[in-house]
């Protein structure tokens, strides 16, 4: 059995990896990679509350962060591929206004 | 034993992890992040929790799938963008609110810790009602791939 400390560790770890992505990295394709690190720090925690607690429920928040994380692959897959076919740059700076 | 292992996983995963946020080019960024995912799949599976493990395993391949499929070779997973980041109101609001869903998502948590015999069978069942959609949708997209190559007359790069 494998103390849920230890799992909370690494879950911390990598989302604090993903939000060090998130705030420093200014390619769109990899901010979007660091997005999905995070839900997964998220999903592990939710892991190992479910084998702590031995609770078959606590699958299901399990289930919406992986949900999440496939709607966010193909959401930021999309835009950057359309940024890609009209030529603009995937630099996430470079967009500072909500229209234009 | 048992904590061994999840530590060689951890371990792996942290460091994939970390190699895909410093890496500058996507393409290799995407392929460390799924090495990191395959190890947080194993993780699961050493916790115990075979169908999560097995979904995000899943999911896994899907993706794999997906960027095999239509994004090998193309110049968007090539893009260099190094240099100094620029603080940005959105980013850091993106950011919090990356903290708050976290943050919010704990107590959610500690409600649902509650034993509900009768409801667990539920969850239980839609949870592999999500393992076939999550299949559905894999197999769904394999086959857009094969008619989408059948029309181009050839494999898409």
């Amino acid at each position: 059995m494998i103390p849920l400390e230890h799992v909370m560790w690494l879950a911390a770890l990598q989302a604090s990896l993903g939000l060090a992505g998130l705030l420093l990295r200014r390619s769109g394709p990899i901010v979007v990679l660091a997005g999905i690190l995070m839900l997964n720090g998220g999903l592990l925690m939710v892991a190992g509350l479910a084998a702590d607690r031995e609770s078959a429920p606590l699958q299901a928040p399990g289930v919406i962060i992986l949900a999440l994380m496939a709607l966010l692959v193909i959401a930021g897959v999309a835009v950057a591929y359309a940024f890609d076919r009209l030529r603009r740059p995937l630099n996430v700076d470079e967009y500072d206004r909500m229209k234009h | 034993m048992e904590i061994i292992l999840f530590w060689v996983l951890g371990a792996l995963s942290l460091t994939a992890a970390g190699f895909a946020m410093l890496h500058p080019r996507p393409a290799r960024a995407a392929t460390a992040l799924s090495l990191a995912m395959a190890a947080n799949g194993g993780i699961c599976l050493v916790l115990g929790q075979y169908l999560l493990g097995l979904e995000v395993l899943l999911l896994l391949t899907a993706g794999a799938l997906f960027l095999r499929a239509f994004l090998r070779g193309r110049e968007i997973l090539q893009i260099h963008t190094g240099g100094r980041p620029r603080w940005s109101l959105a980013r850091v609001s993106g950011a919090a609110a990356a903290v708050a869903f976290l943050w919010l998502l704990l107590p959610l948590l500690s409600d649902l810790e509650r034993p509900r015999p009768i409801e667990s069978g539920d969850t239980f069942a839609a949870a592999w009602i999500a393992l076939l959609a999550l299949l559905s949708a894999g197999l769904t997209g394999a086959w857009v791939i094969h008619a989408r190559r059948g029309q181009n007359g050839g494999p898409a790069t």
